[in-house]
């Protein structure tokens, strides 16, 4: 198969105006710049976010809405003259400035934001604004969009504090807000912060004990070497993208069938096992179907990492209309794509340009016609009547194919080698003319047979159905569809291309997931975006272990997410994470193995009242654990849990009835029987509709769309689960 | 010290000034003792530590405390309920003209002839107004003064899972709230010891559409606000009942012990979750006790049960009728009742007459039944479905029935400062299209909103950057003819 | 013994004196309980697959279910600090 390194083109804006944007970007952290001050406002910091939040709506990146012609997302449209002959902003000169006058009018005709809005100027913004115009309005580009830099760590008195250099930028922050860092956590609560964080299950008692008496000085490293390497830790993470990329067990809509789907799940577990660089994992996932395996990857990885662009939502409800969900189908796989690794809502662009970030709809249409050859609409034919098979558990979703999952393989060969130096043995069966006495076969001969059945069923078992990935020939036509109306054809076709501002694809052939896969991992330097995925990723990591990102919305870095805590920490990270080969246990052995990690996460009042979320970082996070390792720790202390990796998915006990809204079939939910039932809570049968009610009761999400971060919530639902729920009666019973 | 009970309520999910992402909406309750913070701001004036809601103070003096929404999930027809076509009965067998039809989203009569099919029941005069209702609706039809009845609703969701999505969400867009959600995180619950958002769910026995439970989801915000879906046979609520062979003088002692062990562990470790945990335990508790008492029909007079058509222990749309004036009554915000198969594609005669009675019987023995309790004053009830049927006939190999259809349907609200013997809106002779005072989903939804002290407008959440509100981007209003 | 035990297994660490006190006088009420009601013992202990030890009083077994449940109920439990 064709490897893509198409030679890539365009560099974006951002890589010009990165220069610009530095002296702003080190300037962030501390308190914002207080009014009255005679500190000038910085874009970012101060300036950007009031625009976002009361002017872009009507006054920013999308065309369509735009009010008056004012653009104020950009300092030449926001500096030009406009209809009126006004200009909003006269650099210098707030007394001139349009923008100045509106926010101070008192007409509620005439002032800005209109009363309508329910937006509100604080005097204190209006006070802001004036003084950013009258230090000449200086703009920069958005943060997220301006590639990471390699900062050199601030200088720091307590020296000795850092393990390593992710401290001396934490210690350098609080240093500078007068503040010390916590004192070590105790080694219990260490090693077992880290067995959860790491694995999602507590240590046992002997590991505890044993770690306690351990004196050697690298005991901690040991300690998370082994927990690192361990099959659980690819597990945990897995869990981790399983919430990002939406996997599921079920369909979604509708009558929410089981789809073939659990092999990509495996997959996921095996590449976290083997730690995989995640750029590689980027690729097979969006286009393992084009790239093929490499090196000493199995022929069926591609297949079954690729199948990442059959988990959206799909529907075969009757009387469906074929291009609503075709445009449907792309809305769910651009917001995920973008979601996943841009950290961004493209979907916004859906119906019309970004109203806070420089995606254009005509972006939304280009990004989704990467994908407008996954073969994915046989299920919807005739309007969801056609299909054979479609209302059956699982239900038919073509192209599938049967593959062994991951963990299977071994045992699946030597399985096929027994089954054939059997069959060789074996004479073949003629069957005997009828009314003629059978001749019996010799008694070894029987036992052959019974043996040669029982390994045929025996592998037959391993054989799993999968929803794949299969290029089409002629991918199909997509239209920009004037905002977002499926049955409005007078939009113009487009090509597949990556957002425009952030530069293209250099290909001369129309460009594939491949080089979109490609560009979304290769350097800005070599005209791709890798440092800004890396950026995405690593603040997602960082989450993990600190229960929030450096920028808190790891969701979304764009114009109206959070300005990070810590932009050169994040950068550095980001940095190291693609520079390192893209090394996921490697950023992570380093961000647990910082003196930052290891602190205590005891919060004393007055830290509290100054620092309330944390985003200082004066000491370590604490927080409940997610749905699965509720599940798992109470299996875990009750001797029940099954350790295996992989396989089908698994039906722990569940309140009667609980499926009794869905049809087409109707369905019965059957609890497993067997060990299955005491397996972690990553092989919960995910039913995206009715999801396992104590899933649901710790904030497991849907998995209807990306999840980057789930809430964690503490209701009397969550209670009645731990007090009521079989599972955890069976698990005290055994403890 | 930082204390979340100052964060003021109107603020605290939206915080005003720089913007809060969706992430960092769950950021903000996933911190240190802030989802505690919902649970324990407490009352203006009042000893109950009951989360008040996050529009404080309302809007506006509202008209209703709380919302039942009586959901014919499927898509009744319009054209043998609330919208009485003659016109149409003359143009029964003819060719629909093109002219209305072209360009419409159409659902199963795609690539079809689409023939006109006349109203399959007769209509009478009611009530003092006279408003005609359908003879598939006598009860009902008998309320019609208490009725302001909307025959030109339209949506923009034509298959049922995305229409249904549409109708509770505002959008079709998956990760939303629902609009029970909305109102409970809005106004909060006036139930101690009971969701402040119920959900509850009857079905007739043919082969009715599925239900997600996404239609009470709480999408981004806090999961407190999703419905809780109350089932009338078995236990009522999951994990409601305690374990096998634990009474509940056991369960108190296990869950007096937990609170003392986590009191001991809280005098060592200032986190502000185990308190929270500890106060959802005894609410826990309380559910316990409550639910199965709520649930227990014995106390109702065999008067009530038979006006109703309740059948206790059966999910029928009495019972659940029956239990939704219970739950309006112990001060639940937001009832969400869903009956069943009204997806008649075929053999509509047949069905109709199956499933109208006993719904007709429900629903006006519901409004009775609050109006004699002096409680349909502070109660909007809203009935209908999540869109209405073809004026076209869709027959294939069974009997005749019709298609799903978007354009122009009818909804009935009553109680709550509705303004009852009234019909707002018309369909154009076909009953095809709405054409006259449009009422939008959305308009719906501001109507409700409006009627319960809520500006839609300032109603907004910051979710992805913007502020979402339950009736989206695009213009809505409530619909003030329909106000007392 | 076997309430450090417990401790160990789910919280990691041994319990306060205090704790144990708690623990303690829970295990002494059930008892109670379930000696009266041998019945209600025998049916909380057939709650789910898992084969249950028949070797084991069935009394003892289903005060110490209860206590086990008290600890898989601490916010402790599921937290990570």
């Amino acid at each position: 198969m064709p490897s893509p390194s198409p030679p890539l083109g365009r560099p974006a804006f951002w890589v010009h105006s990165a220069l610009l944007a530095v002296c702003s970007l080190s300037a962030w952290w501390g308190v914002e710049a207080a009014p009255g001050t005679d500190k000038t406002p910085d874009f970012t910091r101060d300036i950007r976010p009031i625009l976002s939040h009361n002017c872009f709506a009507c006054h920013g990146p999308d065309e369509h809405d735009r009010r008056g012609g004012l653009r104020l997302d950009d300092r030449d449209a926001a500096t030009a003259e406009l209809d009126s002959g006004a200009r909003a902003i006269v650099p210098g000169r707030p007394d001139e400035s349009e923008l100045i006058a509106r926010i101070h009018e008192t007409d509620p005709d005439t002032v800005m934001p209109p009363p309508e809005s329910n937006h509100v100027l604080t005097a204190a913004h209006k006070q802001t604004l004036a003084k950013w115009i009258a230090a000449g309005a200086p703009y920069s580009p958005h943060w997220a969009y301006v590639p990471p830099r390699d900062h050199a760590p601030p200088a720091i008195q307590r020296a000795d504090w850092p393990i390593n250099w992710i401290d001396r930028f934490v210690l350098g922050r609080l240093e500078s807000e007068g503040l010390e860092p916590a004192h070590d956590a105790d080694p219990l609560t260490l090693i077992r912060r880290l067995t959860f964080d790491l694995t999602g299950l507590p240590p046992t008692p002997a590991e505890v004990d044993a770690y306690l008496a351990d004196t050697r000085p690298n005991s901690y490293m040991l300690l998370l070497d082994r927990l690192l390497a361990s099959p659980r830790h690819a597990e945990r993470l897995a869990a981790w993208w399983l919430d990002l990329v939406r996997y599921a067990d079920t369909v979604g809509y509708h009558g929410d069938q089981d789809h073939s789907i659990s092999p990509y799940r495996d997959w996921v577990i095996k590449a976290f096992l083997d730690n995989m660089p995640f750029d590689r994992f980027t690729t097979l996932q969006l286009a393992g179907d084009l790239v093929g395996p490499a090196g000493n990857e199995h022929s069926d990885d591609p297949v079954l990492a690729s199948a990442y662009n059959r988990l959206l939502q799909t529907t075969h409800e009757g009387g469906l209309q074929l291009k609503e969900y075709r445009a449907i189908y792309q809305a769910d796989r651009i917001r995920n794509v973008s979601g996943v690794w841009m950290g961004a809502t493209v979907g916004c662009a859906q119906c019309h340009d970004h109203k806070y970030d420089p995606y254009t709809a005509k972006d939304f249409h280009t990004l989704g016609s990467f994908f407008a050859d996954v073969d994915d609409e046989k299920h919807m034919e005739k309007g969801g009547f056609g299909g054979q098979n479609l209302n059956a558990l699982p239900t038919k979703r073509d192209p599938e194919v049967t593959i062994v999952g991951p963990f299977d393989r071994d045992l699946a060969s030597e399985l096929d080698a027994q089954i054939h130096s059997l069959e060789n043995q074996l004479p073949p069966l003629v069957l005997p003319p009828r009314a003629q006495p059978e001749e019996p076969e010799p008694e070894s001969v029987v036992a052959n047979r019974i043996e040669f059945d029982r390994l045929k069923s025996q592998r037959k078992q391993l054989d799993r159905s999968l929803m794949i990935t299969r290029p089409l020939a002629k991918p199909r036509d997509v239209r920009i569809l004037p905002r977002g109306n499926w049955m409005d054809e007078t939009g113009p076709l487009v090509e597949p291309a990556v957002p425009a501002f952030l530069g293209s694809i250099g290909s001369k052939s129309r460009p594939s997931r491949a080089d979109l896969a490609h560009w979304l991992v290769t350097p800005v330097a070599a005209g791709g975006a890798g440092e800004l995925t890396a950026r995405v990723t690593a603040n997602r990591i960082w989450a993990l272990f600190f229960g929030a990102g450096l920028c808190r919305s790891t969701g979304d870095l764009g114009g109206q997410g959070e300005l990070p805590d810590h932009p050169e920490l994040l950068d550095r990270l980001a940095l190291e994470f693609m520079q390192q080969d893209w090394d996921v246990r490697k950023l992570i052995r380093t961000i647990v193995t910082s003196r930052t990690y290891r602190m205590a996460s005891d919060a004393p009042a007055d830290l509290l009242a100054r620092d309330p979320d944390n985003r200082l970082l004066a000491r370590q996070g604490r927080w409940r654990l997610p749905a699965e390792g509720v599940r798992d720790t109470a299996l875990f202390a009750g001797g029940l849990l099954v350790e295996q990796l992989g396989g089908a998915s698994v039906h722990p006990y569940q309140p009667a009835g609980y499926y009794g809204h869905l049809n087409f079939p109707q369905r019965e939910y059957k609890s497993d029987t067997d060990s299955r039932q005491w397996r972690r809570g990553l092989y919960v049968h995910w039913q995206r509709m009715f999801l396992h009610p104590q899933l649901l009761a710790f904030d497991a999400p849907a998995r209807e769309e990306c999840t980057a971060a789930r809430m964690r919530s503490n209701t009397p639902k969550a209670a009645l689960v731990l007090l009521n729920d079989p599972t955890f009666i069976e698990a005290a019973r055994t403890c | 010290m930082h204390d979340p009970l100052t964060i003021h309520r109107r603020t605290f999910l939206g915080r005003s000034g720089l913007s809060l992402g969706g992430a960092a909406l769950s950021g903000l309750l996933a911190r240190d003792g802030l989802s505690a913070a919902i649970s324990q701001v407490p009352r203006a004036g009042g000893a109950s530590d009951r989360y008040p809601g996050a529009v404080y103070p309302l809007h506006h003096p509202p008209k209703a405390k709380s919302v039942i929404f009586l959901c014919l999930a499927g898509g009744p027809s319009h054209l043998e309920t609330f919208d009485f076509k003659p016109q149409l009965a003359k143009l029964d067998g003819r060719e629909m003209p093109e002219s209305v039809t072209a360009g419409q989203p159409i659902a199963q009569l795609q690539g079809q002839k689409l023939i006109c099919l006349g109203p399959r029941t007769s209509f009478s005069p009611r009530g003092a107004s006279g408003t005609p209702v359908s003879d598939f609706f006598p009860a009902l039809g008998g309320l019609v003064d208490n009725l302001a009845i909307v025959r030109s609703m339209v949506t923009e969701q034509i298959n049922h899972d995305p229409a249904h999505t549409f109708m509770n969400c505002g959008t079709a867009l998956s990760g939303r709230p629902s609009m029970g959600a909305w109102v409970t995180y809005g106004l909060g619950s006036e139930a101690d010891d009971l969701p402040g958002f119920v959900v509850m769910t009857s079905k007739m026995g043919r082969n009715p559409q599925p239900i997600a439970a996404r239609q009470w989801h709480s999408g981004f915000l806090p999961g407190q606000f999703q419905g809780v879906e109350f089932a009338t046979s078995g236990a009522p609520v999951h994990y409601v009942r305690n374990p096998p062979g634990v009474s509940t003088a056991h369960q108190r002692d296990l869950i007096d012990t937990v609170a003392a062990l986590e009191h001991h562990r809280l005098a060592t470790l200032a986190d502000p979750e185990i308190a929270t945990r500890v106060k959802q335990y005894e609410l826990a508790f309380r559910m316990q006790a409550s639910v199965p008492q709520l649930a227990d029909l014995s106390g109702e007079t065999a008067e009530t049960l038979a006006l109703y058509g309740a059948e206790p222990g059966k999910a029928t749309v009495g019972t659940n009728c029956l239990m939704a004036r219970r739950l309006v009554e112990r001060g639940v915000r937001f009832v969400h009742l869903y009956h069943s198969d009204w997806d008649h594609h075929g053999d509509i005669d047949k069905y109709m007459k199956e499933i109208c009675p006993p719904t007709d019987r429900a629903a006006a023995a519901l409004i009775t039944d609050l109006e004699r309790r002096g409680l349909l004053d502070e109660t909007l009830v809203v009935i209908g479905g999540e869109f209405g049927r073809t004026p076209m006939g869709q027959g294939g190999k069974g009997a005749i029935g019709r298609d799903h259809h978007i354009k122009g349907f009818s909804m009935a609200l009553a109680g709550g400062g509705i303004k009852g013997g009234i019909v707002h809106g018309a369909t154009d002779d076909f009953g095809y299209n709405a054409i006259s005072d449009v009422v939008h989903v959305r308009d719906l939804h501001a109507t409700m909103l409006h009627l319960l002290g809520i500006d839609h407008a300032k109603f907004t959440v910051e979710y992805q950057g913007l502020d979402s509100k339950l009736t989206g981007v695009e213009p809505a209003k409530p619909v003030k003819a329909l106000f007392a | 013994m076997l309430i450090t035990f417990l401790w160990k297994r789910v919280l990691s660490r041994p319990p306060a004196a205090e704790e144990r006190t708690l623990v303690k006088g829970l295990l002494d009420r059930r008892r109670t309980e379930f000696k009266a009601d041998p019945k209600a013992a025998g049916e909380l202990l057939a709650v789910g697959i898992a084969p249950r030890d028949k070797t084991l009083d069935p009394i003892e077994l289903a005060a110490w279910t209860t206590a086990a449940r008290a600890v898989l109920n601490l916010h402790e439990s599921i937290a990570r600090y």
